[in-house]
């Protein structure tokens, strides 16, 4: 013992001065990104929405419940992990009809007929990136994820693929093709077998490009996003044209594949 | 020798102790934290809370089959009940039980079209290779006013949701 003793004590004061200085040095790094990983921006969003839930909880066991609530990860899996939308993880007040007056992120949702959010989730719509945590992420408004989230007036693209008639909500579609008609566009484009050939096929416009941003610049200086391209430029349309006729791009897509319900297993039903 | 032990100053003492508490920090902190990842945040293996109509779209006395949730809702008298339409026995999911509207569990009768467990009301095994009977699950109600079963939580049979 007092040998061993005597052994650490040659051991140089500089030696055990770097020893220390190293270990906390580790130390500190891993606490750090064990704090990095909890401390994720959805966890301020519930807080706040529990925070409120508790202001607007009418009974006491509604208070209580709010307040024995912890942080969750939630997630909507639609169509069997086709998609994965993590969006009520901070837009907690969807559903909640307390919060139909609330202010972003926590507003609630205008109740669809027919479209219940965990059979439909919510980017089938929204577009954005469903997997993601962080309100940039999420949002899709980061290089290199080509849908990012629908806002305003661009929202009503996504009833297109589905819905192929006129409907009543989405109105900008039906504008957006008639501005696509009285332009000439069917000149040089062709949309399901009918126009010109000059210009690229839009049948499936809405699955090249899912940024609105793009075809508004497109169609003020096509050259700019598309060099070489002969397409005349359209920035004397009126702004609201010009975001319909980007409603109606967006629109030209196939039907969401997550949304095609995988039909039952033999095995699941027991019939052939 | 007893130059040594001058030299095992507190100072000495205190960086040395710093240095193994953290270095056991360093070494430990990643063990543990490699045995959290096996228990991730979420599952890819369909939802485990499930979200139904509104509760008073069920009127007393039916049964609602879900065969894409693979649950069966009861609406009784005394409120509400839910079990797997999964049979135990090789997890094929059972036919929608029979019965006149408003009857009793004991003669409600449900059958797996696969091996012919043949199930009654309260999840019973009457019949078949079943090796045990239905699970039945916890219910609630979520703020919107829905019923909302929640599979991790097995209850009792006879345990009703009450209005």
């Amino acid at each position: 013992m007092s040998n061993s003793n005597h052994n650490d004590s040659h051991v140089p004061f500089g030696w055990v001065v770097a020893f220390a200085a190293l270990s906390v040095c580790a130390a500190l790094f891993f606490l750090l990104s064990v704090w990095k990983d909890y401390d994720r921006e959805w966890r301020g969003y519930q807080r706040t929405f529990r925070e409120l839930l508790v202001e607007r909880a009418g009974t006491e066991e509604e208070r209580k419940a709010a307040l024995s609530s912890g942080d969750q990860f939630e997630q909507i899996i639609v169509a069997g992990g086709e998609r994965v939308d993590r969006c009520v993880m901070c837009h907690r007040g969807v559903e909640h009809p307390a919060f139909k007056d609330a202010d972003q992120p926590f507003a609630r949702h205008p109740t669809i007929p027919l479209h219940p959010f965990e059979q439909f989730g919510c980017t089938v719509c929204h577009q954005g990136q469903g997997r993601a945590t962080s309100v940039q992420d999420a949002h899709g408004e980061v290089p290199f994820w080509e849908e990012p989230l629908l806002r305003g007036g661009f929202i009503q693209a996504s009833c297109g693929p589905c819905h192929a008639g006129a409907l009543k909500d989405a109105p900008l579609i039906q504008r957006g093709k008639l501005l696509y008609l009285m332009n000439g566009c069917l000149a040089c484009h062709k949309i399901r077998g009918a126009g010109g050939v000059v210009g690229p096929d839009l049948t499936f416009a809405g699955e090249r490009r899912k940024d609105p941003k793009w075809h508004i610049e497109h169609f003020k200086f096509p050259q700019k996003v598309s060099p070489g391209s002969a397409m005349p430029a359209y920035g004397h349309l009126k702004p609201e044209d010009l975001e319909a006729l980007t409603v109606y791009m967006l629109s030209l897509r196939r039907a969401p594949s997550a949304l095609a319900l995988a039909a039952p297993r033999p095995a699941a039903t027991g019939k052939k | 020798m007893s130059a040594g032990m001058d030299e095992l100053t507190p100072r000495r003492r205190m960086l040395l102790g710093l240095g193994w508490v953290s270095f056991l920090i360093s070494l430990l902190g990643p063990v543990l934290a490699n045995v959290r990842f096996l228990f991730p945040n979420v599952v890819y293996e369909g939802e485990s809370v499930l979200k139904l109509d509104a509760l008073e779209k069920y009127t007393v006395g039916s049964i609602t089959f879900f065969a894409d949730k693979k649950i069966v809702l009861f609406r009784e008298k005394d409120g509400f009940r839910a079990c797997t339409a999964v049979c135990p026995h090789l997890r094929c999911v059972i036919t929608p039980f029979v019965g006149a509207p408003g009857a009793s569990p004991d003669i409600l009768r449900a059958r797996c079209p696969c091996h012919g467990s043949t199930f009654d009301g309260r999840g019973q095994v009457l019949g078949g290779p079943a090796p045990r009977g239905l699970d039945f699950f916890h219910i609630t109600k979520s703020p919107d006013g829905r019923v909302v079963v929640d599979t991790r939580k097995v209850v009792a049979p006879s345990e009703h949701f009450k209005i």
